[in-house]
């Protein structure tokens, strides 16, 4: 990505307000004023042309990477250029704007075309892909989008350049932002990608420090300098990838003969019973899902039948006949709340509140990344319309829901080590003693 | 005489494979369906007294009942014309012959069944006089067709017959009215799935008040789609609920209306699949749920978990065959009915009135005789 391309912008935009201002001032005679308006159309004509240029050239690359789901979409942002279709399958509308998210997320309003139009050509390539993927739900889950996010940022980073009359300080927080601002208008973040992005932030003020210091008794060069600081930011997010999100060791509550709930499909989860496998506990599993759209855990059922343990599949209605002999309920999470309540899947909440009322304990297993600071205590966190299939129009359909900490008997933490509690097990309650000092 | 049998015959069998591929419609139009075939049955001559025709019911009602065990309902109106028919041999002194081992030891188990009523105890303790407790074997002879007391006992039977067909077909409409004061403006209202009698008595309110329904989808036949539709065809303000969101808008509603397959003698439910989740949710919030039930529905056999009466359907609703790459090595269960217990329950209507928990169990005395409580 070419780092001028914005100032440029900039200074464009800057011109354009000043002409506006002349075209609007009364003291301008008339042959000037139209000397003006001609002018701004042939640039208005320039600019659009451009535009359409660096489409075609992006819609070139993306064919030759052979990306199949930027290429149907595509065609349409072409087609509609700058007005957004109405119905785009990807448009999420907030129907009540009382309750928003824990993290304080934004309305989600953007569209694919609306990527297209304001976003193009100004990020890099590899987050507006990631955007596009987001916008469409194919990423949901949170560690997985973390994930993807570190990823596309780490790309970024690679191929980041900078002109020497500027400073790094300011400019690299900057474009992060502009980055997460961007996702951010794509999906909502959870509480563990908005502590990644934190992270990042600071590890770019402790990196960008010590390579100043060794630039200045070295008599680094600039380019030398922007290298370092690319590479050890690289490495930053690597190790925090691997360290909190891939890496962070998992604590099996699994005891042999243990029948075992799960909503779902969950990375946390998924690693959780894949290690108890491993380790040969012999126990049965019941994998609840949230009904037919729900891929992740047909995945899940298809990945542990190979593994050969009991396995029972059913939806959320039939969990009081499926669950009567159960003895453990597992659940993964998307953010941990400071009170002790857990944010995750729409439906969770249910299942906790049944499996309370059957007296079977509720663990949940989570990454420390993923704990919040933000405290929630109803349970309806967004709403969202989508469209019925067959035509019925305005079905509620929760994203996530709030389980109350009442509900939840024991937080696993996922972490290798902490001052608190050496095991890594502490009841739900306890939640804000220990989000102080991850 | 031949011909009138043969029609009843004919009807029965049909009815019975008609509800055996459930396409009967719903449980009032069999009711009223069963009752028509059983009036019938009582107005020809297929019967010689109160013995054969006693023995002639209960076989025809085991044929139906047979033909879909968990609609409860066709059980019910079996025994509650069994019931009648042991009442009105009592008053029309006709007798009445059923082979009844140790009654006696039954009677002394259970002394409060012996009394009909709560009601008919404090009010028309006389009546007990009246009743004959010993039926003499020469009397039976006598129950010819030109005999007055079997004429009585016909004549009414067959007015007792009216009255529960009367109270099938005008069940939504007083259950309605029942129903009327608890509705509010402004009020959120839950129910879950397609059910006519919600649907006729939110028709009936919603002259009344304003109040907005949130129906569940209840999953996976998604008969609140209909629901939803129909609801709103009415004018009525509608919203579609995903039943993994019914927790979390429990707390923006300030009552469950729930309709029902089946009350059991403890007071439990037996309804669709998914409604126990919703109720424990509406427990968890301290959200009213109101059963609301024709008493047809009243069934007196007792369920003691999930699984003594329910059914495992076709897990193809519940698959995407595109995704679905398992196979053989997964159980897919789907459960067809839940079962919910009484202390969940705020409150049942019934065409007859409003019940608690902790009374509904006299409705039973009222309606069946004890021979028939708490036998399938």
């Amino acid at each position: 990505m070419d780092p001028n391309k914005p100032t440029e912008e900039e200074l464009k935009k800057i011109k354009e307000e000043k002409k506006n201002e002349l075209l609007n001032n009364k003291d301008l005679s008339k042959e000037e004023k139209q000397k003006l308006r001609k002018l701004k159309k042939a640039e208005d004509k320039k600019r659009k042309k451009e535009l359409a240029k660096k489409k075609a050239q992006e819609k070139k690359q993306d064919e030759k990477q052979g990306k199949k789901e930027k290429n149907k979409k595509e065609p349409k942002a072409m087609g509609d250029f700058g007005k957004p279709k109405k119905n785009t399958p990807a448009r999420r509308e907030r129907i009540d704007s009382t309750y928003d998210l824990p993290s304080g997320m934004d309305n989600v309003t953007v569209t694919i075309d609306e990527i297209m139009n304001e976003y193009y050509g100004k990020l890099h390539s590899e987050v507006i892909n990631l955007g596009l993927k987001l916008v469409s739900e194919k990423i949901d889950d949170a560690s997985l989008r973390c994930l993807a996010i570190l990823r596309a940022i780490i790309k970024f980073v690679k191929d980041y350049q900078l002109d020497e009359r500027k400073r790094i300080e300011e400019d690299f927080p900057k474009r992060i932002k502009q980055i997460a601002d961007f996702l951010k208008r794509c999906k909502p973040f959870t509480a563990g990608i908005e502590f990644a992005i934190e992270q990042i932030h600071a590890s770019f003020n402790n990196v960008f420090k010590q390579t100043e210091e060794e630039a200045r008794t070295n008599k680094y060069s600039f380019e030398k300098k922007l290298e370092l600081i690319k590479d050890s930011m690289v490495e930053e997010i690597k190790t925090f990838a691997k360290m909190r999100i891939i890496g962070a060791e998992v604590i099996s509550q699994i005891k042999p003969n243990d029948v075992v709930v799960t909503y779902g499909s969950n990375h946390t989860i998924k690693r959780v019973l894949q290690t108890s496998i491993e380790k040969g506990i012999n126990f049965s599993l019941i994998i609840v899902s949230q009904g037919k759209e729900d891929i992740e855990s047909f995945e899940l059922a298809e990945v542990l039948s190979k593994t050969g343990i009991d396995l029972v599949f059913c939806q959320l209605n039939s969990l009081p006949l499926v669950g009567r002999k159960i003895s453990k309920v597992l659940f993964g999470g998307t953010s941990m709340m400071n009170n002790g309540y857990l944010l995750s899947k729409a439906g969770t909440a249910s299942i906790a509140c049944w499996a309370k009322s059957k007296m079977v304990p509720v663990i949940v297993c989570i990454e420390s990344f993923k704990f919040s600071t933000k405290a929630v205590v109803h349970s309806l966190v967004t709403s969202e319309i989508k469209d019925g299939e067959d035509g019925v129009k305005s079905k509620l359909n929760n994203k996530y829901d709030i389980t109350p900490s009442k509900f939840i008997d024991m937080v696993v933490w996922m972490v290798p080590y902490s001052p608190l509690c050496e095991i890594g097990c502490f009841p739900a309650v306890s939640m804000s003693i220990i989000s102080g000092h991850t | 005489m031949a011909t009138a049998r043969k029609g009843g015959m004919d009807l029965l069998s049909e009815l019975t494979s008609n509800i055996k591929r459930d396409r009967a419609g719903g449980s009032k139009a069999t009711a009223q369906k069963i009752t028509k075939i059983f009036a019938d049955v009582i107005a020809s001559d297929m019967w010689l007294n109160a013995t054969e025709l006693m023995k002639l019911i209960k076989q025809m009602g085991a044929k139906l009942i047979a033909a879909d065990p968990m609609a409860f309902y066709i059980g019910n109106i079996v025994k509650r014309i069994a019931h009648i028919i042991r009442m009105q041999s009592n008053n029309c002194n006709v007798p009445l012959y059923e082979e009844k081992p140790k009654e006696n030891e039954e009677n002394l188990d259970n002394p409060l069944m012996e009394m009909d009523s709560l009601n008919f105890l404090i009010g028309e303790e006389n009546k007990l006089d009246e009743i004959p407790l010993v039926k003499t074997a020469s009397s039976m002879n006598d129950t010819r067709a030109k005999d007055p007391a079997y004429r009585d006992f016909k004549s009414n039977l067959e007015e007792s017959l009216l009255e529960i067909q009367t109270d099938i077909e005008e069940a939504y409409g007083a259950i309605s009215f029942h129903c009327r004061e608890q509705f509010q403006d402004n009020d959120t209202v839950l129910t879950i799935g397609y059910s006519s009698t919600v649907l006729e008595l939110f028709k009936d309110a919603k002259e009344k008040s304003d109040f907005t329904v949130v129906v569940a989808e209840n999953s996976p036949e998604n008969s609140g789609k209909t629901m939803q539709k129909r609801l709103s065809s009415l004018g009525i303000k509608t919203i579609l609920l995903a039943d993994t969101s019914i927790f979390s808008y429990m707390s923006k509603i300030n009552k469950v209306i729930i309709s029902t397959r089946a009350i059991m003698a403890d007071g439990g439910l037996i309804t669709d699949a998914g409604v126990e989740l919703a109720v424990l949710a509406a427990d968890y919030h301290t959200v009213p749920v109101i059963v609301v039930s024709a008493l047809y529905k009243l069934t007196p056999l007792y369920p003691f978990d999930n699984t003594t009466y329910n059914k495992i359907v076709s897990p193809k609703t519940v698959l995407n065959s595109k995704e679905c790459k398992f196979g053989e090595k997964v159980d897919v269960i789907v459960a067809k009915y839940d079962y919910i217990e009484p202390e969940y329950i705020s409150l049942y209507i019934t065409n007859v009135g409003c019940h608690t928990p902790h009374y509904i169990y006299r409705e039973f005395a009222e309606y069946y005789s004890k021979e028939e409580l708490h036998k399938v």
